[in-house]
Parts: C-alpha cells; structure tokens; sequence
C-alpha cells in the first residue's frame, strides 16, 4: 500500500466508512414487491389449456373471412388493443385449420383493414414448424421467447411476409412503427411481436406488451 | 453471494427457476440480495428517489432478461450490473449532477438508511456529530464526480468487489477500472484535504478491497500509520 498516492488509503476508508449498511427501506421494498407483481402477472400460462397448434402457413390459405367486428379495448388509458374477431362465417377461426389469416399486421399506422381482400395464393408448402396461436395471436411463452420468435421467423422466411398484411389489426399504443409486427399474446396479456430490419446478418425481435413503450422481451436471431 | 443453507437453492438455480417459469423464483433472488443493490443505487445515484428508481428499472430489466446470463459471472454480478448500469442511464438521461442536497437528503430520511456509525460515535455526541460532518462532506464530494468514476469508487471502495468483478459489472476493462478509482479518489482527496487532515484516526473495519484490484483485505491503515511509514 506503500505506493498508493497521499491521501488514498483515506478517502478509502472514509468511503468505506459511508457504506450503507442498512436494509432497503420497507417503502422502496413495497413498491419493488409490487413491480415484481406486476411483472408476475404478465408471466407467462406456460400451457394454455385452449390453445391450439395450427401452422401459419395452412391458416394463410384460407380465404380471409373476416371483417372486423372490432373489439377495442382502452386500458389504464395507454392501452388500445383491437383484436380481430371473424364474421359469424369463420367464427371457428381460431380453431385449427379454419382460420383466416395469422395474428400479424404492420404497424404502419394506417393499416386497419386496407390490406383485407387481396390475401395472396400461397404455393403448397413444405411442413412448417408449427407457431402456437389463440384467438389470432401468436402465444408467446416467456420461458421460450427467442424459440418462438424463431418459429415465426423461420415462417415468415419460408413465406412471404406480404402474405401476413391482411390481417387483423392489432393496436397496441405505444409499439414502436417500422418493423414487422404481429399480434401476440404474451402470457395473458396481448402483445405484439415485431421483427426488425435485417442487420448485418442479425435480425432484432421485440416484444411489447401493450401499453409499454419498452420492449419486454428481445432476442438477436441470425437472419432469415 | 449469498450464504446458503444446504436446501435453499443458489442464486443461479434461482435464476434458472425464473427463466424456466417459476413465478417465485426472481422474488426470492431480489429479496436475498436487494440490501446490497439498494446500498450501491442510492450511493450511485446520490440520493434516494433516484435510486429506487434505479433500482425499479434494474429489477425490472433484470426480470425480463434473465434469459441473457450466461453464467459467466456470478449472479449477483450479474445482477449488480443490471442495477448499475439502470442507475448510470438515469443519471446520463436527467443528466444529474447533485452536489450538495444528497447529504441532507439523507440524513433527513434516517430511516431510509444511513451510513455505519461506529459504537464510540453513537456513545459520543460530539464524535457523531464529526463522523457525520466528515460523512456529509465525504458524499458531497463523491456526488460531485462523473458518474462512472463514482460507481467504481462505490463498488470498489465501498462495496468492496474486486476489480475483476467490478470490471464485468460496469462492463469494461480492469484497468479502466483502475483508472476510475484513482482519479476518483484524488478528486475526493483534493476536495477532502481539510477534512482528512482532521480526521479521527480510529476506523472501523471497511469493506475488503484493495486499492488496485485485489479483494479480501481489510483497509486497516490510519493516518499515524500512513504519517509514520507512508509516502
């Protein structure tokens, strides 16, 4: 310690001195119990009882039968979330096979419903792996966040990702534009994946729950 | 980290637990260690509004991407490194600078926590008081650094973490680290001259860093033994 600069050994031990010994303050404790609550009650239905395995790639060959009845729902006041529910001529949509389109649009910003009507007609495909969805939303499940991103992107590589624009529309306030969004489901709460723009070989996935600006979950995936 | 009893699960079986779906599992891991990631925000931050802010955007990061650690690092530098690093982006984002209401701010909220005070100063009102003024001066001081250099000097110097493991927290170089330190403590040895030359010589045992990256050894040099065969 000999060659410590004058006056180190000091401040080090009036710094040593300063700690804070102790505890947290039972206030500052209640409110990090109380985020962590919060953040319990978006975690996860890690099996969802009604949730079905249906690939995306045989539910985009169905014709889009739906309109948008249009359910919106405003949540404390940031949340707008307007799932998609099908005409009564595919209300079985959710079930297998018999849905119109996927949980996906563009969080363009003037999307809803313009794309309707002109799905494209998909060549037959190669089996797919199978994305978990519920209602039109993509289950995502926070214990395999960047496994089912990827079985989204693997799809939208197989397919073209055009193919997803005409359906539901899905709002969540505060989602960040750009990117490729679909309507998920994240626990129980909705949610939107949104696939950004390859970037050298990489390709950033984002998942907001609605309502929140910041991502709560991210993943790095090697480009499609 | 912490010390565990044979059938409490370690910190990283804890993590997995979360990761894996267990609702409990991040609950436990905060509660074990939240006193000590409390201690470093509010001495990063300064004051404790920021901190628990801080600390709010660590847990919460640190609760959604728990799917990040790799085990590289032990968990509590892991989440030492999440709370730091939510503490530093605030204060870059306010763009703080707090140089004289910490202090006050602190010692008004006693019981929001307070530094150590030594038995002979609790005995002695007139040694509390000194202990308390030097403590003042010593946080006014510390507030008034970069921020980086102030979190190194809070997680070395006061927390007493290896070099090595502060390095990984603050995500940079030891030698960085290093170099944080020692300006750091000029600085506060500049800014401290008076005080320390008035300063009681009877410290308590601190924290287990050494000056330059080691760990584990107490601090336990005094200004008579410093006078006497220091530089």
């Amino acid at each position: 310690m000999t060659d410590e600069p004058d006056g180190h050994a000091e401040v080090r031990r009036l710094l040593a001195e300063a700690r804070l010994t102790e505890p947290m303050p039972d206030d500052v404790a209640a409110r990090m119990d109380d985020v962590l609550a919060g953040l319990a009650d978006i975690t996860p239905v890690r099996d969802a009882p009604d949730a079905e395995v249906v690939s995306l790639a045989s539910r985009r060959r169905r014709r889009i039968a739906g309109g948008l009845v249009a359910a919106a729902a405003v949540v404390v006041g940031a949340v707008l979330v307007a799932p998609h529910l099908s005409s009564s001529s595919s209300s079985a949509g959710s079930e297998a096979g018999g849905v119109a389109g996927p949980a996906a649009s563009r969080y363009s910003g003037h999307d809803t419903g313009k794309n309707q009507g002109h799905t494209k007609s998909l060549a037959p495909q190669a089996a797919l792996p199978s994305t978990v969805t519920r209602d039109g939303r993509v289950l995502v499940r926070p214990g395999h966040f960047s496994a089912d991103a990827r079985a989204v992107q693997r799809q939208l590589r197989r397919n073209s990702i055009s193919a997803f624009d005409s359906l539901q529309t899905v709002q969540c306030a505060d989602v960040p534009r750009g990117g490729e969004g679909f309507a998920a489901e994240y626990g129980r709460a909705p949610a939107a994946l949104v696939f950004h723009p390859v970037r050298g070989g990489s390709q950033v996935v984002e998942l907001y729950v609605c309502g929140s600006a910041s991502p709560l979950r991210s993943a790095t995936l090697p480009a499609p | 980290m912490a010390d565990d009893s044979p059938t409490d699960p370690s910190d990283a079986e804890l993590l997995a637990a979360h990761v894996a779906g267990d609702p409990d599992a991040f609950a436990i891991l905060f509660k074990r260690h939240r006193d000590r990631l409390w201690a470093v925000a509010v001495r990063t931050t300064g004051n404790p509004h920021d901190a628990a802010d801080g600390l709010q955007d660590g847990l919460v990061s640190a609760y959604r991407r728990a799917e990040t650690f790799r085990g590289d690092s032990a968990v509590t530098t892991w989440l030492h490194r999440v709370v730091v690093n939510a503490c530093l982006d605030r204060l870059r984002a306010a763009k703080v600078r707090r140089t004289e209401a910490l202090p006050d701010d602190l010692e008004d909220r006693g019981d929001r926590g307070s530094a150590h005070t030594a038995s002979g100063e609790r005995d002695d009102p007139e040694l509390a008081a000194i202990a308390d003024e030097r403590r003042r001066a010593l946080l006014t001081a510390l507030a008034s650094l970069p921020a980086e250099q102030r979190a190194a000097l809070v997680l070395v110097d006061m927390e007493g973490h290896s070099v090595a493991e502060v390095a990984t927290m603050l995500e940079c170089a030891e030698g960085t680290v290093k170099s944080r330190c020692s300006r750091g403590r000029e600085r506060l040895a500049a800014l401290l001259r008076d005080r320390l030359a008035e300063s009681p010589t009877t410290p308590r045992d601190p924290p287990h860093a050494e000056p330059d990256g080691g760990h584990a050894r107490p601090i336990v040099e005094t200004r008579e033994a410093r006078e006497g065969g220091a530089p």
